[in-house]
């Protein structure tokens, strides 16, 4: 069931409203348009997990948007499986960062949304909702309603949802940001398991390099907006990981590898670009 | 984990608000009978309320209070049946299509709804007649416009992030619509009704005082009319209830419905 996806000389032009009278000219830009992706270039292999960091605005959600089919690219070629992306499909499953529950449905019922559009039998979609909410663990949860849930058990219900459907790409946003430190780590060892459960191809996007070398079999890292691939860590950790892991010089190592990346992307004096560093984790935070 | 996601739902607070409303109501009747029976007003005015409920009972009885109540109640419903059938649907062009005029026209709608609705008796009088058509076109007229925009706003407001969810898994124009834009429009919508039945009802009475024969509003107004005092205060009384129970009536419906908000 594992897919590949790969991206060549993608690249993504928003157009902005109310700018349309060319008074926002800068830098010599097409006054109206905002470059958000520039010929982005990224081969994701079968079953791979992959995380994205980079820069705020460097167009990470952007590049998950145009994969799950939610907005068209301006040019360049996406391919999932060997063809080109064209539009929502249940091969791909996307998890944004603000849950997006259904409010209106109770835990069960938003899980066997995808279910419901695959047209499978009542009974058997209850089934296979109860299945998953099991799985992320709250299934004695499955007759709330969202509103009834803590943000780390919407957030698993948002991975129970995507999973229900059994797509073949999992898209995560920044799917564990709003979850305090000990939930992440137990959402970390859930998503592993699952992943080294069911062979999906995923992309994880994060802000935190620590998240991203403990997940991934690769790191991209990407250049400020406009967004494009500037190297790939190979993450060559042995699995299944232990969370004591980050504490190992090997993952040290990494660290500082993908900080080092992070930090010259303007090619700038140091100063300079410490001073707009917007990352959450420091390289010598775990080391301790 | 049990433990802390017991619900506000679950625990039962004890219903103090309507205890107190109660004894308020209760001690009200007791001072308005004291002051009725003492003389510390005008019992010719002010009957006392044995004698206002003993008058409502007996005309509850004999079939006369029950044929006011459903003919203001059948002129009400007819209006916002119809004010339902279009304002909603227009209410979801308007918010799902057209957002933008929808934030544009909706201050120059609301200011002419607001457009005192009692002046408007005469001029719908002069369209519809002083027949029932007037008096479901008034309350028509009156309850439309916050249905609509309430319908609007409610689509408007919809979580985009929710939308787009809901089309990465493949779903399609309907279930979206009847999936995600309808549940996620409906509780504004009551809303929009709740304002707009208060409204609704206490134009109707108006209404009701010119050219009708029949109605909570007329049983007010004739009673006025033939100085029968006592009959006046039943009318006023059952408006009072009526007016009370509807918007009981609606809240609950609200609750029963939209059981997934807090
Ligand atoms: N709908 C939109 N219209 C116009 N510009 C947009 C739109 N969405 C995003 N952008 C712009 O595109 C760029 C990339 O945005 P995107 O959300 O993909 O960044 P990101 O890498 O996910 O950032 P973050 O890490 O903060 O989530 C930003 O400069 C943003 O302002
Ligand atoms: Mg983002």
């Amino acid at each position: 069931m594992a897919i590949e996806i790969e991206a060549r000389g993608l690249s993504l032009v928003y157009s902005i409203r109310g700018a349309k009278n060319g008074r926002n000219d800068k830098n010599g830009k097409v006054s109206g348009t905002l470059t958000a992706l520039e010929n982005v270039n990224l081969a994701v292999r079968e079953g791979e997990f992959l995380s994205l960091v980079g820069p705020s605005g460097c167009g990470k959600s952007t590049f998950l948007y145009i994969l799950a089919g939610l907005i068209k690219k301006t040019s360049g070629s996406i391919l999932i499986g060997g063809k080109e992306v064209n539009g929502p499909a249940l091969d791909r499953g996307i998890i944004m960062q603000a849950y997006a529950l259904f409010p209106w449905r109770t835990v069960q019922k938003n899980v066997e949304f995808g279910l419901e559009v695959k047209k499978v039998p009542r009974a058997e979609r209850a089934g296979i909702a109860r299945g998953y909410i099991e799985l992320v663990g709250l299934g004695e949860f499955s007759d709330r309603y969202p509103f009834e849930l803590s943000g780390g058990m919407k957030q698993r219900i948002a991975i129970a949802r995507a999973l229900a459907y059994n797509p073949d790409v999992l898209l995560m946003d920044e799917p564990f940001a709003a979850v305090d430190e000990q939930t992440r780590g137990a959402l970390h060892e859930e998503l592993l398991r699952i992943w080294e459960e069911t062979q999906k191809t995923i992309i994880f996007v994060t802000h935190s390099i620590d998240e991203a070398i403990f997940l991934s079999d690769r790191v991209a890292v990407m250049t400020p907006g406009p967004g494009t691939v500037r190297k790939i860590v190979d993450i060559k950790l042995a699995r299944p990981r232990a969370s004591e892991i980050r504490t190992s010089a090997e993952f040290a190592k990494y660290r500082r590898e993908i900080w080092q990346l992070l930090q010259n992307r303007t090619d700038r004096t140091e100063a300079v670009v410490t001073e707009t560093c917007i990352l959450e984790s420091e390289p010598q935070e775990a080391v301790i | 984990m049990g433990i802390g996601m017991k619900t506000a739902k679950q625990i039962k607070k004890p219903n103090l608000g309507f205890f107190v409303s109660l004894v308020a109501i209760i001690a009200f009747f007791l001072l308005w009978e004291w002051a009725s029976r003492s003389g510390a007003v005008d019992s010719q005015f002010v009957p006392p309320v044995s004698k206002v409920l003993g008058d409502a009972w007996a005309l509850l009885l004999n079939g006369t209070l029950p044929i006011h109540i459903l003919s203001s109640l059948a002129r009400l419903f007819a209006g916002l049946g119809l004010a339902i059938a279009l304002g909603i649907p227009l209410g979801f062009l308007l918010g799902g299509w057209a957002p933008k005029l929808a934030g544009f026209i909706r201050p120059l709608l609301m200011n002419l709804s607001m457009l005192n609705p009692f002046a408007l008796i005469p001029v719908f009088m002069l369209l519809l007649g002083i027949g029932e058509a007037s008096k479901v076109g008034i309350i028509f007229w009156v309850l439309i416009w916050p249905i609509l925009f309430a319908t609007a706003s409610g689509v408007m407001q919809i979580d985009p992030a929710v939308v787009s969810i809901a089309r990465s898994m493949g779903a399609g124009g309907i279930k979206i619509f009847f999936d995600i834009i309808v549940p996620g429009t409906i509780n504004r919508v009551f809303t929009g009704l709740k304002s707009a039945l208060t409204l609704g009802f206490i134009v109707l009475l108006s209404a009701e005082m010119v050219g009708a024969k029949s109605g909570l509003g007329w049983l007010v107004f004739n009673s006025n009319k033939n100085y029968n005092i006592t009959r006046l205060y039943v009318g006023i009384l059952f408006v009072a209830v009526i007016g009370f129970l509807l918007s009981v009536g609606i809240d609950k419906l609200q609750k029963n419905i939209v059981v997934w908000e807090e």
